[in-house]
């Protein structure tokens, strides 16, 4: 689909664009969009991915993608939404349609994220395993919370719901644990939630005293009738309420951490913990502040969140992300975005006592967002982000590099590099409040949004970027530069057939890889 | 349900006709039937394919394994849904049939479905099916097409008949105006995206076709939010005519536009008007659309 003459101007874009060789083999990068749907022009922004553990090959994406090739402003035009699922590792996907939704909604769902579980059956040869999912729902008017499962997501079955919430909520985050164990508890389940945002002006407050960062927890998500508890999480008052994102972040030791924006303005980065799973009497307690002794510790204070846009993308307060240390539970990262008008500036954060005390920022980011954190066996942290650098949108994956696990190898790893101008919005956010990206091993997956012109210059090409087979297309597109029309027949980018016969427009497309930690 | 095959089953169509048995009458009666299945079928499907059995017991679809209720077909037209699949003419795709065992390979039908994978190619699971082409050439043909448009109709009329079940009005007017219920400068600096950003029209009815009369002022509620749960929601500018089916807050409404003040609004002549809203992707459409409204409200009055 290349065409070998644009490889001379390829290899001078990529030196341009700063493209370079991790020390990693096997790497991959994928538009997800099926060759079937080649005719499809939505917004697929917002990506979540869920890597199940048992068996690496098997994977799900959720976006912001209608059942239509068009989305908006066509409205739903089936009863289900579609998830993304891989059964190769990330090499080719299909649109499965198994989320509820309703004929006439108007979108598929609003945020949703996912995590895999636990094994159905302790047969290896079973290879089911629960697939766990957070949805603010279309399925009534009230976009209520939807807690969702299936026993198997590769199967026909829609997913099902086994709790609903309604009221003001917003942006559910999704973790579990399998804690696994003959007769033990098992699929602990964690969801964020900000739980009662605030009226529109506020005050009127929702959530008692503003407090809105809230988790929905569940001791045993895999039982016929999972039984969930609200833990309202922040121990100070709020002027409104608390930030869009709570984040959790388990580990198999029984600690829990979560992090979320206490206030909006000026706001905190408060990190709470709980040491057994959340079941104690004072659920999430377990970490006071050394400033205040209020339970949660403040991270940052003082701080000025974004708003406004930035390379077409509405910034807010959603750009948390916590990760703990899979061999030590005292070593926890955090990252956000703060900013102000029309610009955010990533930093990320480390503790290594159980989140009492934090060091100074370990990178910071300015014009970035979505930032990801997730870490690998080996103790690597790896970290995405997209920035916008000259009305163009980087995305890219960095790692640490030292054996403290303290320093950053910025930029890092190039994944794309494409116009922020174009296509023009459809609805927000363009690319999303967030991104994904999770450790399995010593191998990141992740899901990130960005403009699919197939542009030569915009994504690693084969043999000279450490992605062997350079950036994947299962839908059907032909190669060049956007100008490069003149003279070629048909021109360069996306086509709805196979003959390049009906072009089609450039939009958001989810972009999956597997990147393996360096060595 | 079911599935349809009335040429499969001459002899039970003849039953059905009430024992008639000149051939031009069983005929005759089985096309009845068959458009009447299409348009059934049709009622409940996104996606309605033509084509031919390729293989049975198969499938296309790695997410699928083969089984007695699927089959691959070569697409030759899609009748609905073509803007689900797309131009699916030529391709082969996966049919998760209705009732499993009752499809002959080389065959060709109509397959009515839903879309239920999109990867290397589609497949749809079956509401219904009808296999083999309607008799009587040209004109039977055509009317097959016709019965089958008919429950697309009603299948895409569906939500609209929702709104029109909860509407408290329903009118043709022009917006004289609008603005929003909150000064945008407090809202700008953390636009949440499960913010409605509530705006309210002034609309004059031009035609009413339930609950109100020509020349009135409604004041109608709207989200103006570009954020992917508002997107689709309908959006009133000065100077656009527009069909509205509009409903008075729900209890829950009404707490959401209690902090705006928004519960009743003075007119022109200082009377207190409870406003209406308008939610739905179908809750405003092109004023041309105000025939088959009408019609869709004379039919719920049946």
């Amino acid at each position: 689909m290349r065409a070998p003459r644009v490889l001379a101007a390829v290899v001078a874009a990529l030196a341009m664009f700063g493209f370079r060789m991790p020390c990693i083999a096997e790497n991959r990068l994928v538009d997800i969009i099926p060759v079937a749907r080649s005719g499809e022009t939505n917004q697929d922004s917002e990506p979540t991915i869920a890597v199940d553990p048992q068996n690496p090959l098997h994977m799900v994406v959720s976006a912001f993608t209608w059942d239509n090739l068009a989305g908006p402003p066509k409205s739903m035009l089936t009863a289900t939404a579609p998830l993304y699922i891989s059964l190769d590792g990330g090499e080719t996907w299909t649109l499965s349609y198994v989320i509820p939704s309703a004929v006439g909604a108007g979108y598929p769902t609003r945020d949703i994220t996912l995590a895999f579980g636990s094994p159905l059956s302790a047969k290896p040869s079973d290879g089911r395993t629960w697939l766990y999912a957070a949805a603010l729902s279309s399925t009534t008017a009230a976009t209520p919370l939807v807690i969702m499962r299936s026993s198997n997501v590769f199967s026909a079955a829609q997913l099902t719901p086994v709790d609903t919430r309604t009221g003001r909520i917003d942006q559910p985050h999704t973790a579990v644990l399998n804690a696994g164990g003959s007769g033990a508890p098992s699929d602990r389940l964690f969801i964020g939630i900000n739980n009662g945002y605030g009226g529109d002006p506020c005050p009127p407050v929702v959530a008692p005293n503003g407090r809105s960062a809230t988790l929905e927890v569940t001791q045993d998500a895999a039982v016929q009738t999972p039984t969930f508890a609200l833990r309202a999480i922040d121990s100070r008052n709020a002027d409104c309420q608390d930030g869009y994102a709570e984040v959790p972040a388990v580990h198999p030791d029984g600690t829990v951490y979560a992090a979320f924006f206490h206030n909006l303005d000026p706001a905190k980065l408060v990190v709470v913990r709980d040491d057994a799973f959340g079941t104690g009497t004072q659920p999430f307690g377990a970490l006071t502040d050394v400033s205040d002794h209020l339970s949660g510790q403040v991270v940052a204070d003082g701080l000025t969140l974004p708003w406004g846009f930035m390379g077409q993308n509405r910034l807010g307060a959603s750009n948390i992300s916590i990760a703990v240390d899979p061999r030590d539970s005292s070593r926890v990262y955090v990252a956000w975005g703060d900013g102000g008008a029309d610009t955010e500036t990533l930093h990320v954060r480390r503790s290594t006592d159980r989140g009492q005390h934090w060091s100074a920022d370990l990178i910071t980011i300015q014009n970035a967002l979505n930032p990801e954190i997730a870490i690998a066996r080996s103790g690597t942290i790896g970290m995405l982000y997209q920035r916008v650098v000259s009305a163009r949108w980087e995305t890219r994956l960095v790692f640490t590099s030292d054996a403290d696990a303290s320093i950053f190898d910025i930029p890092g790893v190039l994944l794309a590099n494409t116009d922020a101008t174009r296509p023009l919005i459809a609805f927000d956010p363009y690319l999303g409040d967030y991104a994904s990206l999770v450790a399995i091993g010593s191998s990141f997956f992740g899901v990130f949004c960005a403009n699919n012109f197939p542009d030569p210059n915009s994504f690693p090409q084969p043999s000279s970027t450490g992605f062997p087979k350079g950036v994947l297309y299962q839908r059907y597109a032909i190669w060049g530069a956007p100008n490069q029309a003149v003279g070629q027949a048909p021109p360069p980018g996306l086509y709805a057939d196979a003959d390049h016969k009906v072009p089609v427009p450039s939009s958001i497309d989810p972009f999956f890889f597997e990147v393996d930690a360096p060595r | 349900m079911s599935r349809c095959r009335p040429f499969g089953r001459l002899f039970n169509s003849l039953v059905a006709c009430g024992g008639i048995t000149i051939i031009l009458g069983a005929m005759y009666c089985a096309d009845a039937q068959s458009q009447a299945a299409a348009t059934l079928f049709a009622s409940q499907s996104a996606v309605v394919l033509t084509g031919t059995v390729v293989r049975i017991r198969a499938s296309e679809e790695p997410l699928l394994p083969a089984n007695d209720s699927t089959i691959v077909i070569k697409v030759a037209n899609v009748l609905s849904g073509r803007d689900i699949v797309g131009d699916q003419s030529g391709r082969l795709a996966t049919v998760v049939l209705a009732k499993a065992g009752t499809v002959k390979a080389h065959s060709t039908g109509t397959f009515f479905g839903n879309p239920r994978f999109v990867g290397k190619t589609i497949t749809i699971t079956d509401v219904g099916e009808i296999v083999s082409p309607p008799s009587g050439g040209f004109a039977a043909a055509t009317a097959f097409v016709g019965a089958v448009s008919i429950g697309t109709q009603q299948y895409h009329d569906a939500p609209i008949r929702a709104r029109l079940d909860i509407a408290n009005l329903v009118f043709t007017g022009t917006v004289e105006s609008e603005h929003a219920l909150v000064d945008a400068q407090s809202t700008a600096r953390q636009a949440q995206d499960s913010n409605p950003e509530w705006h309210v029209a002034t609309v004059r009815v031009a035609t009413s076709l339930r609950g109100s009369r020509s020349g009135q002022v409604i004041f109608v509620i709207f989200s103006s939010s570009r954020s992917v749960g508002f997107i689709n929601k309908p959006k009133l500018v000065s100077g656009e005519s527009a069909l509205i089916i509009a409903h008075a807050p729900s209890a829950e409404e009404q707490a959401e536009l209690q902090p705006f003040g928004a519960l009743t609004i003075q007119d022109q002549k200082g009377t207190q008007q409870i406003p209406e809203l308008v939610t739905s992707p179908y809750d405003v459409l092109p004023p041309d659309s105000s025939a088959r409204v009408l019609q869709l409200l004379k039919m719920e009055l049946k």
